[in-house]
């Protein structure tokens, strides 16, 4: 299988598998960068119903086509009917959603399941018919892409072109509507216009992807991707364009394994392969990934267990935490029997002089500190400017002197 | 410096004993070293607390100060890092039945299909217990503590179609319902009238009378003093503590809240010192 | 009723009706609940990761024989709804984010074993699995409706419709059991913590039951209509109650509406027309529950879309917004 694979993966498989890895990528990138933008909008689950509202259309395209050129197997009709009933089903989550009756997630089911649902009732009326070539609506479902016409891969490769065009071309609107919808409307954005659009682009993607990754899996590709991405960035267009890469790497490789060999439907392959690098990107991605977070999490509550130690002996109270205890005994600056060493009292003075001027800090400017991350962390000199902890530290002297002090 | 730990926070609990306690009559709530992080940001700084026996607190502090966060991390309904909490001097786990929680009314769906009777009843399920039902008699006493808060002819009413402050009423009578010995409420006069705001007054009032401790976070400094007993000023960490009439100074106001209070503001208040 | 003669009903028509109302109804109940817990995708999620439970059910035991295959659906479904909640938690995605991307990866994982394994060459296929088989289920024992009395000919009943009668009940009674518990985590979840009824202990009791309902529907009626039933009955009641007990009762009765219409829709109106095919008949199941939403939506006396127009233009408040009514 390696064997077969590698030629593939160099564009040297044959056009027809050419064309269509090709347009896989083209499609993954186009998926990315659309199901990026229905994630940060929060609507990402809309493309579920989006992929299963198509099913009427494509049995209507292929009725109409049949009607009309005598051969219902006809790509332009089929994709053409699958576009506008998952428009129609766009339409009406939004407007199911609208009444404070249904959440969105109800209204996603709902228009999932009585769309599909009448597209499993044309399609019995379908499979009564006497025409042959019906095979070809079963493909929908899973995605294949062995035996595609190479007009079809053809097809499909340039109206993915054309999808990561406009999305590009039209990448500031669909980001700011994304970041702060309220102040796009006040801007004078039409907001439901370019709410629209995105659920436009998903539904191109969809409509392109059914005969790739199949209608049930297309889901994946615009949803994984940008979950993935999230753990490498979260700045809108490197977010964006990595998803876009994650999603034309693993639509390229799974093509293309599903071409290496037979009885590999490129749907599932596709979709593993994104879930694969969903796994990857949650745990080791840099910064956010679990691995990392961990290690910060673990730190941080170390580093209160620390501090929190040492005021209790800088004031001569007994250390009650656990952790607390664990820490200062390694450090050398308690005792067993809980006494603080000379290095830990002058540890423990250091770091209660610190929290006096953090705690000066939260009377002085109690929502910078409220905001703070690194308040009472570390120490105040390596978080704010010098001239600024010199003044907190003249008030702090005077303070403790009007009240006595400590 | 009555209830004040200044800049030796540390010692704060020392003083923070009202006066006149029995020491045999545990406090309502205890709190020592409570420190709580959200998203790995201090939200509560090793805080301790000796709360009053009984009587109405109130928990005030500035926007973002950790107030809800308090109250939360005490009913154990979010994690703390560290820190020990008891209530009537014992784990809050263990005198679950006499805690009575009216959240922030901002967190509840009200478009769920329930009466205004339903929400007062829900407050009867701790005693009811796992797996009885609600029966007649249940409602026939949610219906009494409707009464209580004005609110019976409304106990047909889908909670979504009442006012803001019918709303607060009707939470109110929930929280009666539980017949607590603590209660917790969580800015219960925001955005209410005139007029359930005086029903609000007259219930904690009822409740002090009858012997029993309410922490309530309150926005609105003017009443403090004329309501409650004692206050707790948070700040991420305890700020002051004790009776109303040594804690509630301008100074100690002024330095909580980080000068933010106008002079105006201040003179407002009938203030103590 | 030209063309259905009796025999035929009741060894055809009334087996399959039967199978299709208790799907339904099994679903429709722990639906409410997903419903007012915004958890609707749920119910998408888990009939979903069916597939791979079938077919690694299959592979394990070797046969295609039911019970294999129930529990493995049913080990799929615990393993779906167990993954959501941990990368859920892991992750801090917005939960149907995570569905889409737990379910999809299962059902693609099922569908690679399926074409790599020689379950392809059993009567194992994922369209089965979406579409179910409702009109598959024959009862061929009654003769007539006095028979439907007879103990020996009840003791015939078909595995699935006694199954999913079994689950019906036992939804029913744990919910009937559990309402107050149920009713006071899904509307406030901090409450019932500090009374002492564990919210993330009833909300795993209420998937392992959502579970277990599309676990013993799918089999009979797919996976599509389990999803439809476990939202359209509860969304169709919830515009016309707001007392949750009744809400429930109301979409019992809706489900049950549903799933007779829409067979009389796709088995009864293509003959009457004269057409010689009946249609699908899960499918047509959904159409009518989402034809009876749409009706519902418009027309419903106080909460659908023409009572609150004419509402609107009587007055400014609206009902159903919080804060409008005066005192």
């Amino acid at each position: 299988m390696i064997g077969e694979l590698l030629p593939i993966l160099l564009l040297q498989g044959g056009y027809n598998t050419t064309i269509v890895c090709i347009g896989a990528a083209m499609l993954g990138a186009a998926s990315g960068m659309a199901g990026s933008f229905a994630l940060l909008r929060k609507r990402a689950m809309v493309s579920d119903a989006i992929s299963h509202a198509t099913l009427p259309g494509v049995c209507l395209g292929f009725i109409a086509a049949l009607w009309f050129i005598g051969a219902g197997r006809s790509l332009p009709f089929i994709l053409a009917g699958a576009a506008l009933s998952a428009m129609a089903g766009v339409v009406l989550v939004d407007l199911v959603r609208r009444s404070d009756r249904l959440g969105e997630d109800s209204a996603i089911a709902v228009v999932l399941s009585t769309f599909y649902g009448l597209g499993m009732v044309l399609l019995s009326y379908i499979q009564t018919l006497p025409t042959a070539g019906q095979a070809g609506l079963e493909g929908m479902l899973l995605g294949a892409t062995a035996g595609m016409l190479r007009f079809e891969a053809e097809m499909i490769a340039i109206a993915a072109l054309v999808l990561l065009v406009v999305t590009i071309l039209l990448f500031k609107e669909l980001g700011l509507v994304c970041f702060d919808p309220e102040f796009a409307r006040a801007g004078g954005w039409p907001v439901r216009l370019l709410d629209l659009l995105i659920m436009s682009l998903v539904t191109g993607v969809v409509v392109i992807g059914l005969k790739t990754v199949g209608l049930v899996l297309i889901v994946a590709l615009l949803v994984i991707p940008p979950a993935a991405a999230l753990y490498w960035s979260r700045r809108l267009a490197p977010m964006v364009f990595t998803a876009a890469l994650i999603a034309a790497a693993g639509a390229y490789v799974g093509a293309a394994i599903s071409a290496s060999a037979p009885d590999l439907p490129t749907g599932p392959v596709i979709v593993l392969t994104l879930a694969a690098l969903f796994v990857f990107s949650l745990l080791f991605a840099p910064k956010r990934g679990l691995v990392v977070a961990m290690i910060a999490l673990v730190r941080h509550r170390m580093t209160i267990a620390e501090r929190q130690g040492l005021l209790a002996l800088a004031t001569r109270r007994s250390v009650s935490q656990p952790l607390s205890r664990v820490l200062l005994l390694r450090r050398g600056w308690m005792d067993a029997a809980g006494n603080a060493t000379t290095g830990g009292l002058s540890q423990a003075r250091l770091v209660q002089r610190d929290q006096a001027l953090w705690d000066r800090y939260l009377l002085d400017y109690p929502e910078d500190a409220f905001a703070c991350r690194e308040w009472s962390m570390r120490f105040i000199e390596e978080v704010l400017p010098g001239d600024l902890v010199a003044e907190l530290d003249r008030r702090t002297v005077e303070a403790s002197l009007r009240t006595g002090g400590v | 410096m009555d209830g004040r730990g200044t800049s030796g926070w540390s010692t704060a609990a020392v003083h923070l004993l009202p006066q006149g306690d029995t020491p045999d009559i545990p406090p309502a709530l205890e709190v020592s070293g409570l420190t709580v992080v959200y998203d790995r940001k201090p939200a509560l700084w090793d805080i301790s607390y000796r709360s009053p026996t009984e009587g109405l607190v109130a928990i005030v502090g500035p926007n973002g100060a950790g107030k809800s966060t308090f109250l939360k991390a005490v009913l154990g309904l979010v994690p703390r890092v560290s820190g020990k909490v008891e209530l009537l001097g014992e784990p809050a786990g263990k005198v679950r039945g006499r805690i009575g929680y009216v959240p922030q009314r901002t967190a509840v769906d009200w478009s769920f299909p329930t009466t205004a009777l339903d929400v007062v009843a829900m407050g009867l399920y701790g005693r009811i217990g796992w797996l009885r039902p609600v029966r007649r008699h249940h409602l026939a006493r949610a219906r009494r503590y409707l009464a209580d808060v004005g609110m019976e002819a409304f106990a047909d009413r889908q909670i979504g179609q009442l006012s803001g402050g019918q709303q607060q009423r009707v939470f109110l009578a929930r929280a009666l319902a539980q017949e607590a010995s603590v209660y917790f409420m969580d800015e219960p006069l925001v955005g209410v009238d005139a007029a359930t705001e005086s029903v609000i007054f007259d219930i904690l009032r009822r409740l002090r009378r009858d012997g029993r401790t309410v922490f309530c976070v309150h926005h609105d400094l003017q009443s403090v003093s004329r309501h409650f007993d004692h206050v707790l000023i948070l700040n991420m960490r305890s700020f002051a503590a004790g009776p109303v009439d040594r804690v509630f100074t301008a100074e100690n106001l002024q330095e909580a809240y980080g000068g933010r209070l106008a002079p105006g503001e201040l003179s407002g208040l009938r203030l103590s010192g | 009723m030209a063309g259905i003669d009796g025999i035929d009903f009741l060894q055809l028509d009334m087996p399959a009706i039967l199978l299709a109302v208790l799907a339904a109804v099994a679903c429709a109940i722990p639906g409410n609940f997903l419903v007012l817990r915004r958890q609707s995708l749920l119910g998408d999620a888990i009939s979903h990761v069916v597939l791979p439970g079938i077919v690694i059910g299959f592979l394990l035991s070797g046969t295609t024989s039911t019970w294999p295959m129930l529990l493995g659906a049913g080990a799929a479904a615990i393993v779906a709804v167990a993954l959501i909640e941990l990368v859920r938690r892991l992750s801090g995605l917005e939960s149907g984010a995570v569905m889409g991307i737990v379910f999809t990866s299962m059902f693609a994982a099922g569908v690679l074993i399926l074409e790599r394994s020689e379950a392809r060459n059993v009567h194992i296929d994922v369209q089965h699995a979406l579409y179910g088989n409702i009109e598959g289920t024959v009862w061929l024992e009654p003769a007539s409706i006095r028979d439907l009395l007879d103990p020996a000919i009840l003791a015939t009943t078909p595995g699935e419709i006694a199954r999913l009668a079994v689950v019906v009940l036992v939804i029913a009674v744990l919910v009937v059991a559990f309402f107050k518990e149920l009713r006071i985590t899904t509307f406030d979840p901090g409450l019932a913590a500090t009374l002492g009824f564990s919210p993330g202990l009833v909300s795993a009791g209420l998937v392992l039951l959502a579970a277990l309902a599309a676990v013993a529907a799918f089999d009979a009626v797919g996976s599509i209509l389990v999803i439809a039933m476990f939202v359209c009955p509860p969304a169709i009641a919830r515009h016309l109650t707001d007392h949750l007990a009744m809400q429930v009762v109301l979409s019992v009765v809706a489900a049950v509406a549903a799933a007779l219409s829409g067979y009389v829709l796709a088995a009864f109106v293509p003959l009457w027309l004269g057409y010689g095919h009946a249609f699908n008949v899960a499918g047509a199941m959904a159409v009518t529950a989402g034809l009876m939403l749409a009706v519902v939506m418009l027309f419903a006396p106080r909460y659908g879309w023409l009572a609150r127009r004419l509402a609107g233009s009587r007055s400014a408040g609206v009902a159903g917004s919080p804060g409008t009514v005066a005192d």
